[in-house]
This record gives C-alpha cells, sequence and structure tokens, in this order.
C-alpha cells in the first residue's frame, strides 16, 4: 500500500492481495447498506445514522427524513470506488488517479467502514491498534487497522 | 412558551410595535468526541465542510478531542439540521440544539 502525491492528483498504489481484500471489503459495506440489513437498534445502525437530537422524538423524526438520503448516498460512494478499483486492478499491481474531490469520497467509504468495524470491535480512545494472535476478533481487528493506516494516509496526502 | 397561543384580534395587539416579538433563538450544531473517527479525518472533515483552514479546524478537533465536544456551527434550525446531516454524511457524531 502506497500513497503519493503529485500536484492535484494523488496516486494510490495496491498490491494484488490489498486490492482483493478492499473489494471485498466494498462488497460487503454495500451490503450492509442495504435497507434491510441492520435492525434499527443495531449499533452499527445506531453509528451510521446517529440522533440528531438528545430526546428520542426529534432524534426519530430527523432520522426518518435523513436516513434514506444518507443511506443512498453512502451506497453510491461506495459503488463507485469499488468500480474505481476494479478498472484500475491488474494481475501485476492496482493503480487509482484521484483528485481531491474523489480522494475525499475514497476518505468517506473507509470511514463507514471502520465506523462498522469500529463499532463491532467496541473499539476505545485509547486502543493501540496492537494484534493478538490469540483474539477471536483478530482477523477483523487486522482490517480496522490496516483500513485505518489507508485513511490516514490518504487524509494526509490531501492536507501536505 | 413563545407562539403558541393565538393572539386577540384587537387593535391593541395589531399595534404592537415589531420589537417585542422575541427574535428566533440560534441554534447550535455540537460534535462530540468518540472512539473511532481519526484525528486528521476530523480535521479534514471541519475544512471542507465549514472552509476552515487548517489552523482552524485543528483547533475545533482538539476541542472536541479534549473536551469531548465542541460547537461547531450556529444560525437557524433549519441550517444546523442540514449541517448535522452533512456531518452524519461524514460520520461524525453531531447534535443540535436550542443555544441556552
Amino acid at each position: 500500500m502506497k500513497v503519493a502525491r503529485s500536484g492535484q492528483t494523488t496516486r494510490l498504489r495496491l498490491s494484488l492481495a490489498e486490492s482483493h481484500v478492499l473489494a471485498q471489503l466494498l462488497s460487503d459495506l454495500q451490503d450492509e447498506l442495504e435497507p434491510d440489513t441492520l435492525d434499527a437498534d443495531d449499533p452499527v445502525h445506531q453509528r451510521l445514522f446517529p440522533a440528531a437530537y438528545e430526546d428520542d422524538e426529534s432524534a426519530e423524526a430527523f432520522r426518518e427524513i435523513t436516513e434514506s438520503g444518507l443511506r443512498q448516498d453512502r451506497s453510491d460512494r461506495a459503488d463507485r470506488c469499488l468500480a474505481e478499483l476494479l478498472s484500475a486492478r491488474s494481475l501485476v499491481r492496482t493503480e487509482i488517479s484521484l483528485d481531491a474531490e474523489s480522494v475525499d469520497r475514497w476518505i468517506r467509504v473507509l470511514n463507514d467502514m471502520r465506523l462498522s468495524f469500529g463499532t463491532r470491535l467496541n473499539i476505545s480512545e485509547d486502543d493501540d491498534y496492537a494484534l493478538d494472535a490469540d483474539d477471536p476478533d483478530v482477523q477483523i481487528r487486522a482490517r480496522y487497522v490496516w483500513l485505518t493506516a489507508l485513511q490516514d494516509m490518504l487524509v494526509t496526502s490531501l492536507m501536505g | 412558551m413563545a407562539g403558541t397561543i393565538a393572539p386577540e384580534r384587537t387593535t391593541e395587539v395589531e399595534q404592537m410595535p415589531e420589537s417585542v416579538v422575541a427574535p428566533d433563538q440560534p441554534w447550535i450544531t455540537i460534535v462530540w468526541n468518540d472512539p473511532i473517527n481519526l484525528m486528521s479525518y476530523v480535521t479534514h472533515v471541519f475544512m471542507t465542510v465549514f472552509g476552515y483552514d487548517k489552523s482552524k479546524a485543528e483547533k475545533l478537533m482538539l476541542d472536541v478531542h479534549q473536551r469531548g465536544r465542541a460547537v461547531v456551527s450556529h444560525g437557524t434550525r433549519e441550517r444546523m439540521e442540514l449541517d448535522v446531516n452533512t456531518l452524519h454524511g461524514y460520520g461524525l457524531w453531531a447534535t443540535l440544539k436550542k443555544d441556552a
């Protein structure tokens, strides 16, 4: 995984294995964003569509108005990223060239995946991103840590 | 609570000066600290959504990180609902309320 910035363009380079994993994760996110996948009381649903008001009644009314739009936007962004990834993938390597707007989209999609994994893993504020082979969630954690590194590299590339 | 009782249709009420009517209370958008969003990402969001420069966005991000929350915008309720919706689209934990 490598991120390089030249001029207005950010280049994301992935190994074949990395691009396979990322394509699978994007596909999983698409599934998770289908309207019936997550129950309303699922912690991931609560995290992707948080309460906008302290009182439950206003929060629920707000969510009723905004949720489908937020869901559709997230889904559209994931679709575009997956299409870009698949069209850039070759047997040798994957290299995607992104303008600032596309980097912003990728960063947001990576964040949606991190919110989903992080919520399931119950990530805490002082998490050290360490991996423990005996941890039953080690595979999910490894993906979370990798997504975090990739997102941070892309954000940093934008800020210069 | 203002605005819930219909005024009597008397000349006196109709001639009441406009200054008596309370102006709309401003509303505020609050972003809360959460353990998943990265500090760099939250800074990026504040720069992108509000057009803040990096130093202002970083200061706001540190407020959220260190104090647990920060007021990121204020205005009408409708405007704040738009801001909150935008921030939710970025995965930030944002709420709105009437400014106390």
